[in-house]
């Protein structure tokens, strides 16, 4: 099966921290990947190096057949980002810009949509997380369940190929998460983009992904179907984790 | 007891508004390049280039130092010494009171950049945009209010700091009323006229930078990163 995404034994260092320790992994073309590992395991670095916010030190990446070593040029790096999507745990929304202009700058910029067009896509966006009627408010103004959809809505209107989500539910209020994985749900049922989200949220991994890695200390201990992974992990350090996570 | 008299600051009245108006012009100008500037400067260094960072690194250790008195004496007498090269005085002052102001603008300018947090940045670069376009877009329009205040407060200091051009006899404010104090030797009445004047100039931007800042408190959009709760 076609890849979306193939990465081979990259490493990547911070100073003399070793975060990523020759990590190996494929993710076909419309499936969804779920990481799960502890706090400071190298998730997010992982994800930040597939859309080239960290470079990688030694491997290769491969996006949509575009391969990516360690030295990418300025042009590549916006060509792949552009398919690539990311949702960060903090939204990081504008606060100056409203809903509206969240959703349209990058598709103006980037695509060369015209204002009417990128707001036309970008309504029908909001629509789909649930928001139309925030168009105008400034992101301030919203709970934060709310800033998270419009954040995942922003991703969907550069129209990606593939979508990181790292741990979009992490900073929400335990009523508020809900709303934000119905909307990753909703996207997964499409089958329309290949996914790969970090999260902390077990059963929703083992609802949504079609294959799971658990990583600690910057390696991949174990990596398995759902169903596999979670009712009879193989590594004793994956059974740890999933045992501390699931009694919390 | 002082036998004021007023009835000649009367007579010399267009005096002092001429005077003024060479006051504002002078600051303007200087506002406006010091500014440009400025803000350059700070670009400059938060460049990768380690020249580029380096020299506007001196330059503003250098301008920051210097007195604006001393700096403006030098530009009106020792450059067309060395360089064979006259200036007029409004010229000289501009150039003075502009790179003084420059110096003091870069810091604020990029203690206002980096207030912006990084994740900013980074959703911007994250969506496909350039550094230029996040720089512009995203960044800069954060920052800029967030400058405000400080650019406000260097902005009134550089209009009182334009006084000092009248050492090198720009026709500003404090240089008429000095040769009209050694026409009409009323220099009482006249210091006080000019003090007024700088007071009916400055008081209303001081207030207009209040309520720049009090705007800016309570602006729906929060000045920092973002704000998770929903505000009643
Ligand atoms: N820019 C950086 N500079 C130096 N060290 C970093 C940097 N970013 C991350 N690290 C370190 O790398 C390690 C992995 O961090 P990372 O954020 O990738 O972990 P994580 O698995 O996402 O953790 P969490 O579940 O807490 O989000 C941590 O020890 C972290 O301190
Ligand atoms: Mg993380």
């Amino acid at each position: 099966m076609k890849s979306a995404i193939s990465i081979q034994n990259i490493s990547k260092k911070f100073g003399t921290l070793e975060v990523l320790k020759n990590i190996s992994f494929d993710v076909p073309v419309g499936r969804v990947l779920a990481i799960i590992g502890p706090s400071g395991s190298g998730k997010t670095t992982l994800l930040r190096c597939l859309n080239l916010l960290a470079r990688i030190d030694d491997g290769k990446i491969e996006m949509n057949g575009f391969s990516i070593i360690n030295k990418p040029t300025n042009f590549n790096i916006r060509v792949l980002r552009e398919k690539v999507g990311m949702v960060f745990q903090q939204f990081n929304l504008w606060p100056h810009k409203t809903v509206i202009e969240n959703l349209i700058e990058a598709p103006m910029l980037v695509r060369g949509l015209s204002r009417s067009e990128a707001t036309e896509k970008a309504k029908i966006f909001l629509k789909r997380v649930g928001l139309a009627d925030k168009a105008n408010e400034y992101p301030s103004r919203l709970s934060g369940g709310q800033q998270q959809r419009v954040a995942i809505a922003r991703a969907l209107a550069m129209e990606p190929e593939i979508l990181l989500l790292d741990e979009i539910t992490s900073a929400l209020d335990p009523e508020l998460v809900g709303e934000v994985l119905n909307v990753v749900r909703e996207i997964v049922a499409e089958h329309k983009r290949t996914i790969l989200l970090v999260t902390h949220e077990m059963g929703f991994a083992r609802d949504v992904a079609d294959e799971v890695i658990f990583m600690d200390k910057g390696i991949i201990i174990e990596q398995g179907k759902p169903d596999d992974l979670f009712r009879d992990p193989k590594q004793e350090r994956t059974r740890q984790f999933l045992q501390r996570i699931l009694n919390y | 007891m002082y036998n004021w008299n007023w009835h000649i600051i009367s007579s010399y009245k267009i005096v002092f508004v001429q005077g003024a108006l060479v006051t504002i012009e002078l600051t303007f100008f200087a506002v406006i390049l010091g500014t440009v500037l400025g803000a350059a400067l700070a670009f400059l260094k938060k460049s990768r280039n380690p020249m580029f960072s380096f020299i506007a690194k001196v330059y503003i250790e250098i301008f920051r130092a210097i007195p604006i008195l001393v700096l403006l004496i030098w530009i009106f007498y020792v450059i067309p010494i060395l360089f064979d090269w006259r200036i007029s005085a409004f010229v000289a002052a501009v150039v003075a009171l502009s790179m003084n102001l420059s110096a003091f603008v870069a810091e604020t300018v990029r203690a206002g950049l980096e207030s912006i947090p990084q994740s900013q940045s980074e959703s911007g670069l994250a969506l496909g945009m350039t550094s230029r376009q996040v720089t512009a877009k995203i960044v800069m329009p954060q920052a800029v209010r967030n400058m405000i205040p400080n650019l406000m407060g260097l902005y009134i200091t550089e209009l009182k700091n334009s006084s000092l051009a009248s050492i090198i006899a720009v026709n500003e404010i404090l240089h008429r009323s000095n040769i009209l104090i050694s026409e009409t030797f009323r220099p009482l009445e006249i210091y006080t006229v000019v003090a007024v004047v700088y007071l009916i100039i400055i008081l209303p931007l001081v207030y207009l930078s209040r309520w720049f800042e009090r705007r800016l408190a309570k602006a729906d959009k929060p000045i920092f990163g973002m704000n998770y709760e929903i505000s009643h």
